[in-house]
């Protein structure tokens, strides 16, 4: 579904030039859960912009179903990220004076499935809060809203950048098992970028990143069911 | 603080965008007030310094003839310290009129601009006023011809000179506005008017230095029915016209200047406020580091010391010159030696406030700002205060809105110190553009209404006799008498009586649109108000000339700007035995006449193009208006759009990564500037049409009264004036949206 060949990214900083990427190449399959796993400076987020259309490779391809993304300019990029993919930010950024439903709402339009926000809502367990904004929940229902936000656009790519990061413990075994869900019963393929090693074991598929290279890539047999831990 | 004070200049260029706007507004607030403040300090002054040092009478008197005993008895009034007695003609320079002084020892100092000075001993000089030999280009040592009783005498030139009783003289009350083209005045001694004129006439005009606080009662006494005229310094037009145009320009500028000041207080507090609310996390680790709350404090006060300082110097270096530009629109009107800009202390003043208001904003924003533990703030700022609003109530209006439309509006009513500048900025603009076209408009409406409506003869002849005329030509009319008349009661100063014969020129209606009829007396709207006269009630007349006192009940108000006093037919006048002998005859376009029957003549045309003169004068200020109301609107809607837009930029960065358009976030960024823009919008048109109400009323004088004039057109061209400054500011704004970053959108928070 989505393949990564050779991708390299550089960057210039004053003279010099960083390298983020160097020859990352993988393959990403519907209806797994795929954990990016590495450090800080490791080029996660770097390898989560380009997945997610909002930065190109220096070198290097990015095919989503057979479509060249790396290839595509800015007005394409738009439409491949409203149509194809959703987003999980570690800190929501929720819209503050929108409540829960008009948040979802709001990305759902752009689809035009804004009748169906409430659903997601219920989906990730929020029926009792459609009306409250943001500065009334709690970070964990935050979270969901912007779980519920990513669902409504019906993406086939979801990317979720820290989604636990601000959370605490218990909070954070919910939400990852909201996304595991959402792997096994929606067909899509979601994409978890973490710098906390105790999240590969529900991970279908491992990444490990270290220096802007990719150090180890596996598929676990057996993933972990969060609902039984 | 070397250190803090290098952080205080790096964050004001990080954030040049919304310190420019405190900056700006800053800036202008010094402008519009400083600016217009040296205008008409300075002409008060100018006018001050001349009036003092050339001697203005305070009283002016003209009678059929002056005697020794009236001087006499005018002295022995208490309070009345120097009388002078004198002798004017009215001559004719080819087609042009001059009016000749003639004093042994004239009470006033004559300016003399060339050659010289006035000597009452000169055999046949002639001292000319300066705006006369300008347009006539006339110098010293010329000879000059003039016409007297139909004989022409020859005078030279020895000096050019101004007078401070006549700054603004239009030569005669036909004309709103000087005319130097065909009127002008002059000066020659006794002794030429004795042996070049064959003067033997006696002496009609007095002036007198003193004051009694109802010399008007004396003269009146003294002179009974050889009194002509009575000025005092609040009533003679060529004096009070420019003493009131200082007030006209004052009030000018305090209406403006409070609107531009309060935005200027909201503009401020708002930006300086918001800009420390995002250095939270700074004041906290400065406060984690060691720093006292107290320093802190300083050094945020001291962004509004810098901006609004560095605003205050700039406005206050730009300022002298919209007063050389004001002075000089007003240059072509007054006749005055010396023009100077000069400010009072009110000027210290409203740059100290400016400056206050910029630290005081900071330094209260940076107080609660720096309360408590750095740990609290470490932990991050508490999102924004999200609630729903009253407007919610209404489901079914709420629930059809747009979610864009939602944000945008619960946004205005969270932040509702920004929405208010915003509504404020655009109503102001939109209050200065209605009065910025409205006054022009109102003017020219006076002009057109005096010259096509009331009045519509093409020339005004001023017959030698009127008997002889009369007999001569039965069928000649419109006969108008205009007489100066003591009205009791009235607002103490004397006004014009009109007496209008059958014809179809003089076309004034009444306030409920009647016309002037038989049977009672017509008082002008201008006069009625001054005076508290109404329909109904009693009015004693007594014309100059006349030592009768007639008495008429009012029967109706006169909607008229022009010659404030009062109206009444010819038949109701005689009927009351009224003195009727008028010497102006209204004709229309193809009325025939022989030149030897008319002293002089005056055409609707002359008087249409000099009262357009006179509205041209002012266009420079209401030009000045627009303008301003203009930069009201582009600074604060920027303002406005910059502070929203660097609130939501976050916001804006997540809908582009969620896969927003740029074309449809522009529209989402307009949408809260469109809100603020309407409701100003809509405030502003009734707020402008009051303004100028006010702001017309401001130019009105004792003669003339300015009425509000506006029609649709004057609220569509605001409107779409407004509405364009807004959309484009709006629009430029949202160019912001390419360079959003939507990387950051997937950092933390800051």
């Amino acid at each position: 579904m989505i393949e990564f060949e050779k991708i390299d990214k550089e960057y210039h900083v004053g003279d010099q030039v960083v390298k983020a990427l160097h020859e990352v190449s993988f393959k990403i399959e519907q209806g797994k859960l795929t954990i990016i796993l590495g450090p800080s400076g490791s080029g996660k987020s770097t390898l989560l912009n380009i997945l997610g259309g909002m930065d190109r490779p220096t070198r290097g391809t990015v095919k989503f179903n057979d479509q060249l993304v790396s290839r595509l300019n800015d007005h394409e990029l738009t439409n491949y990220r409203r149509k194809a993919v959703g987003f999980v930010f570690q800190f929501y950024n929720l819209i503050p004076s929108l409540t829960a439903l008009e948040n979802v709402a709001i990305a759902a339009q752009l689809n035009n499935n804004d009748h169906q926000a409430e659903g997601y809502l219920r989906q990730v367990g929020l029926s009792e809060r459609l009306n409250n904004f943001p500065n009334q929940m709690s970070g964990g229902e935050m979270q969901r809203v912007s779980i519920a936000r990513a669902l409504s656009k019906k993406p086939e790519l979801l990317l979720c950048d820290e989604p636990t990061g601000a959370l605490d413990s218990k909070t954070s075994i919910k939400i990852m098992k909201i996304l595991q869900d959402i792997s096994k019963s929606n067909e899509t393929a979601v994409v978890m970028v973490t710098h906390n090693p105790k999240f590969e074991q529900y991970a279908d598929h491992v990444i490990r990143l270290k220096d802007g290279q990719i150090e180890k890539i596996y598929d676990n047999k057996s993933p972990k069911i969060v609902e039984k831990i | 603080m070397k250190l803090l004070n290098r952080k205080l200049f790096r964050d004001i260029s990080h954030n040049w965008t919304q310190f420019m706007s405190v900056f700006l507004m800053a800036a202008l607030s010094i402008i519009v007030f400083v600016g217009l403040q040296g205008a008409w300090h300075g002409l008060q002054e100018s006018l001050n310094s001349y009036l003092t040092e050339n001697r203005l009478p305070n009283y002016w008197i003209q009678g059929s003839y002056i005697t020794k005993d009236d001087k006499n008895k005018l002295k022995a009034i208490s309070g009345i310290k120097k009388v002078r007695s004198g002798t004017r003609l009215q001559v004719k320079q080819d087609k042009h009129h001059l009016i000749i002084d003639s004093f042994q020892k004239p009470l006033i100092k004559l300016h003399r601009v060339k050659g010289d000075k006035y000597n009452s001993q000169s055999g046949d000089g002639i001292w000319i006023n300066k705006e006369y030999a300008r347009d006539h280009s006339l110098k010293i040592g010329d000879n000059v011809s003039v016409t007297y009783a139909n004989q022409k005498f020859h005078l030279k030139v020895e000096g050019i000179i101004q007078s401070p009783s006549r700054i603004y003289f239009t030569g005669t009350q036909e004309f709103i506005a000087p005319n130097y083209a065909n009127y002008g005045y002059a000066y020659v001694s006794p002794k030429t008017l004795k042996k070049v004129f064959n003067y033997k006439g006696p002496q009609n005009i007095v002036e007198i230095d003193g004051k009694h606080n109802n010399l008007r009662k004396e003269v009146e006494k003294i002179f009974g029915a050889r009194l002509l005229t009575y000025y005092n310094q609040q009533t003679l037009p060529d004096v009070s016209t420019a003493t009131e145009r200082v007030g006209e320009i004052k009030n000018l500028s305090y209406l403006f200047s409070f609107i531009f000041l309060l935005l200027a207080i909201l503009a401020m507090y708002t930006t300086i406020r918001r800009l420390i609310t995002s250095q939270t996390e700074e004041i906290a680790t400065l406060k984690a580091l060691g720093f006292s709350s107290f320093k802190i404090q300083i050094h945020y006060a001291s962004f509004g010391l810098l901006v609004g300082g560095l605003g205050t110097i700039i406005g206050a270096l730009v300022a002298p010159l919209i007063s050389w530009y004001v002075l000089s629109s007003q240059k072509s009107m007054f006749s005055l030696p010396n023009w100077q800009i000069s400010y009072n202390f009110s000027a210290w003043m409203v740059m100290i406030l400016v400056i206050f208001i910029c630290v005081f904003s900071a330094y209260l924003a940076a107080r609660s700002g720096s309360k408590g533990l750095p740990a609290i703030y470490l932990r991050g700022i508490e999102e924004t205060k999200a609630r729903k609003i009253w407007l919610e109530h209404w489901k079914n209006l709420w629930k059809h809105l747009p979610y864009s439309g939602r944000w945008a509006i619960r946004d205005a009513f969270i932040n509702r110190t920004r929405t208010l500048m915003g509504i404020i900025g655009v109503a102001g603009g939109m209050m200065l553009t209605i009065a910025g076209i409205g006054m022009p408009q109102s003017m020219t409406h006076l002009v057109d209404k005096a010259y096509n409506t009331d009045f519509s003869y093409n020339k005004r002849l001023y017959v030698n006799n009127y008997e002889s005329y009369r007999k001569a030509h039965p069928q000649a009319k419109q006969w108008v008498q205009i007489s100066q008349a003591h009205f009791s009661p009235d607002d103490g100063y004397n006004r014009l009586l009109i007496v209008v014969n059958k014809g179809d020129y003089v076309n004034m209606k009444t306030t409920t649109g009647g016309d002037i009829q038989n049977g009672g007396l017509y008082v002008t709207h201008g006069f009625a108000k001054r005076a508290g006269i109404k329909k109904g009630d009693n009015l004693k007349v007594k014309t100059f000339g006349s030592n009768k006192q007639y008495s008429f009940k009012v029967k109706g108000i006169i909607a008229t700007e022009t010659n404030q006093g009062a109206y009444i037919t010819a038949h109701t006048w005689q009927k009351a035995k009224g003195f009727y002998q008028p010497t102006t005859l209204l004709v229309g376009k193809n009325y025939k006449y022989h030149k030897q029957d008319i002293n002089s003549t005056i055409s609707i045309n002359e008087q249409k193009k000099n009262a357009y003169n006179f509205v041209n004068s002012l266009m420079s200020i209401f030009a000045l208006i627009i303008v301003f109301g203009a930069l009201l609107i582009i600074i604060v809607l920027y303002n406005l759009g910059s502070l929203s837009f660097v609130e939501r930029t976050r916001d804006y960065a997540t809908l582009r990564v969620l896969g927003i358009h740029k074309k449809e976030l522009r529209i989402l960024t307009l949408i809260e500037n469109l809100i603020t823009t309407f409701i100003g919008w809509l405030i502003g048109i009734p707020a402008g049409i009051w303004f100028l109400g006010q702001y017309v009323n401001t130019f009105s004088t004792i003669n003339l009264e300015y009425t509000r004039y506006y029609n649709w057109e004057t609220i569509l061209i605001a409107s779409l004036f407004v509405w364009i400054c807004s959309l484009s500011t709006t629009l430029f704004i949202s160019r912001r949206i390419k360079k959003i970053d939507m990387v950051q959108a997937l950092k933390g928070v800051e």
